[in-house]
């Protein structure tokens, strides 16, 4: 039998949400994989501090490049000296250039079946439009100016602006350029395109004749991952958990300025509740603990290893997921943290924080999970009702399991392969 | 009976109901409260929402299930069946900040004023953005005249997320809102102060206003096109006042001139900037204005001081006819807040 070459930039050791998913997909299906992978950089990750137990049928290929290019390039090299090991090709974005890979391949060997996994999507991400380095705002390519009336779209005042802008920012035009033709031409040559969530396949594939090759392959938990796990605990404070990474744009400001105003009003909330934040947070939001006086309700600590996040989770409460506000650009919720696959597995319940339109709002209020947006007096309101009247999610974990547990997505995927390489691996 | 009546118009608000019910129907305040839900022939799952709550809750929730006729209807239907001292109206897609609704109701015992304010934030959808509307020259407890009533510079009236009824004082005046018609918290805040003696401040911010969504009828894009009724609603205002404006006392004049003229700004703001056409904007705009000077003179010259509009008025909004934008390009440059003159 020959075996599934994956190119992706994250995978355990390394501690990061994409390689994590990929590790635990790739462990419950039945084709034998080669990940080609590394661990000479960990930029965007938390470090190597990602233990899963091996699974016989995966093999780790460790290349020797520290930047995506140079392992896009050696990935594509590498395909080619062992191409007769391979009958499936499988690149999995963030960063882009796994696709890079992926495309260099398929336009080398055609007769290659290749699945797309887009964690993200790349060209139009909503965070690329939000920064101002990347995407003028006065451009009328920017998601922000989408529905911008004609006469801002021809105003000369606003050409000449933009011709400034690009002036100065050619690199992140060329860049530009470079991620949109990357991604069209992946979605053009790949045999299967795999998206996350209902809205970034909206997204990534507007295109309707095109949606005939997405797959729908949702962030998986792997049960065994928490059998030897402490359960929550029962007694003492409320103990609300988030792992993860905060940012300018994700930011836990209203959270803390809700929790600030419970405290206020309440007097008492010191001795209900506390709010544990693992991983990183922005200097803003650091800032912010301190400035409201929240020092002995919120605690951050530094990343910690995978394991510990499971274990933390495991004894939390309730599990905090905060997303970004992206109304500017797009009207609802492209992405779906992978993180939100830990929660699930971890069987605690989900305060969710983030934007009222998406797949990721939907499939929380689905499974029964609490979820406001970001306006501060909706998140007091909610946290005043979990604290002090009781109110409890009412978890449909039967559902989250049909939908998230690894054994159907790894069968799902099992099936996508069948599809594409008919004769078999 | 009741200490207070909460009347929810319901209309295709499933999503927003369980937020607004939660906030309100706590156990401390089920003695105190009538909650009474008003479907207006809402075609989602509003209506299984509002039975459950009834079901529940059965000495302080009723639903009343109706045919459609708009916001104005349900509260005309409310104020029909409320039984409690006090009334004020919930919409369907806000809520109560509980603790703060508590203390108001503990405050509320004590009252006898005919009407009571409370400060309320404007909440809106996108992080980072929230208004409070304070109050801050009021203080807390205290009962005062209408006219003794200073209310803030950027809020000079009290609204419906604020207002608080004596619920015998709005059937005396006969309140009874227009039907099938945005805009008519205007008149619910409005057509009752001519029977207005006492005010009571009660610093606890109850209402949380949401807002930013494009469906509301204050977002641009559904403004524009509630023209007709906002207009109609303004009328109303205006005819009134013209009706009531012998009997009414000094204090509840100046209150209610304020409101109409704010009203009025807001209306040939939209109708010079916005309305599509330029004939149309320009004959709307003078219909309009000639309304106004023969059946409000003193509404017509409280309006004058917004400078963009005096000046408007003396062109006979012919500028409409050349082009919208040179009149608030000229008024920026030579008032840098073309609203009101100071």
């Amino acid at each position: 039998m020959k075996r599934i070459f994956v190119v992706s930039w994250f995978y355990p050791p390394l501690n990061s949400s994409e390689g994590l998913v990929t590790a635990r997909l790739l462990a419950h299906t039945k084709y034998p994989c080669d990940v080609f992978t590394q661990a000479a950089s960990a930029r965007w990750s938390y470090g190597l501090t990602a233990e899963l137990p091996t699974a016989d049928h995966v093999r780790r290929i460790e290349a020797k490049a520290d930047t995506p290019t140079a392992f896009a390039e050696e990935a594509f090299r590498y395909f080619q000296a062992h191409r007769d090991a391979y009958s499936l090709v499988m690149t999995r974005s963030m960063p882009p250039e796994c696709h890079a890979a992926g495309l260099a391949i398929k336009r080398a060997f055609p007769e290659i079946p290749w699945l797309a996994s887009f964690g993200d999507p790349i060209k139009d991400n909503p965070y690329r439009h939000l920064d101002e380095s990347l995407f003028s705002r006065w451009s009328v390519l920017s998601l922000k100016n989408r529905n911008a009336s004609p006469g801002f779209c021809l105003s000369p005042r606003r050409a000449a602006h933009e011709l400034l802008w690009l002036l100065r920012h050619r690199a992140a035009l060329r860049e530009r350029v470079m991620l949109s033709d990357l991604e069209d031409e992946t979605i053009r040559r790949a045999d299967r395109v795999l998206v996350n969530n209902r809205s970034e396949l909206r997204f990534l594939l507007p295109d309707e004749a095109l949606r005939d090759k997405a797959v729908l392959l949702r962030h998986s938990y792997d049960p065994a991952l928490y059998e030897d796990l402490p359960r929550q605990r029962t007694g003492g404070k409320t103990r609300f958990v988030f792992t993860g990474t905060l940012d300018a744009q994700r930011s836990a400001c209203p959270l803390l300025e809700a929790i600030a105003e419970l405290k206020a009003d309440t007097g008492d909330l010191e001795e209900r509740a506390e709010f544990l934040f693992f991983g990183t947070m922005a200097e803003r939001d650091l800032a912010a603990i301190v400035r409201l006086g929240l020092t002995a309700l919120v605690c951050y600590s530094p990343p910690i290893s995978y394991a510990d996040s499971l274990r933390q989770l495991s004894a939390a409460d309730w599990a905090v997921h905060i997303d970004a506000d992206l109304s500017e650009v797009w009207h609802e919720n492209v992405f779906f943290a992978a993180k939100l696959s830990d929660y699930f597995g971890a069987h605690v319940p989900v305060f969710a924080i983030g934007m009222p339109s998406g797949d990721v709002t939907r499939c929380l209020e689905r499974a029964g999970m609490v979820t406001v947006g970001f306006s501060v007096g909706e998140i007091k309101q909610a946290l005043y009702e979990i604290l002090y009247l009781g109110r409890r999610a009412v978890p449909d974990w039967d559902w989250i399991a049909s939908e998230f547990d690894v054994q159907r997505t790894a069968e799902r995927l099992d099936q996508v392969i069948t599809e594409v390489v008919p004769n078999g691996i | 009976m009741k200490l207070l009546t909460v009347v929810v118009p319901v209309y295709n608000t499933a999503r927003y109901l369980p937020r607004c019910l939660r906030s309100v129907l706590v156990p401390e305040a089920l003695e105190r409260l009538e909650l009474i839900l008003i479907n207006d022939g809402s075609t989602d799952s509003s209506v299984s929402i509002l039975l459950r709550a009834e079901r529940r809750y059965p000495q302080t929730v009723r639903v009343i299930d109706k045919e459609n006729g708009g916001h104005g209807s349900a509260i005309n239907e409310g104020l029909r069946a409320a039984s409690g001292r006090y009334l004020r109206v919930l919409d369907s897609d806000d809520w109560f900040d509980t603790p703060a609704f508590l203390r108001y109701l503990d405050a509320l015992e004590d009252c006898e004023e005919d009407l009571i304010v409370t400060p309320y934030t404007q909440e809106y959808a996108a992080a980072d953005q929230r208004v409070f509307v304070r109050y801050d020259r009021l203080t807390d407890g205290k009962s005062c005249s209408l006219g003794e009533l200073e209310l803030n510079g950027n809020m000079p009236y009290v609204p419906l997320a604020a207002a608080t009824w004596n619920t015998e004082l709005l059937r005396r005046c006969g309140l009874r809102l227009s039907e099938h018609c945005s805009y008519v918290d205007m008149q619910y805040i409005l057509f009752p102060i001519p029977w207005v003696k006492r005010v009571r401040f009660i610093d606890a911010c109850v209402y949380r206003y949401s807002i930013g969504r494009a469906e509301q009828s204050m977002a641009p894009g559904r403004f524009l096109k509630n023209l007709p009724q906002h207009e109609r609603v303004l009328r109303s205002l205006v005819d009134f006042y013209a009706a009531q404006r012998d009997r009414l006392d000094t204090a509840a004049r100046a209150y209610i001139e304020r409101v109409i003229s704010l009203m009025v700004y807001t209306h040939t703001d939209f109708l010079c900037r916005k309305l599509p056409g330029r004939f149309a904007a320009f004959r709307r705009c003078r219909a309009f204005d000639a309304y106004l000077k023969h059946t409000a003179p003193s509404v017509y010259r409280q309006t004058d001081t917004y400078a963009e509009l005096r000046l408007g008025r003396r062109l006979g909004f012919l500028h409409l006819l050349i082009g919208r934008s040179a009149l608030p390009r000229l008024m920026r440059l030579i008032h840098p807040h073309p609203q009101k003159d100071a």
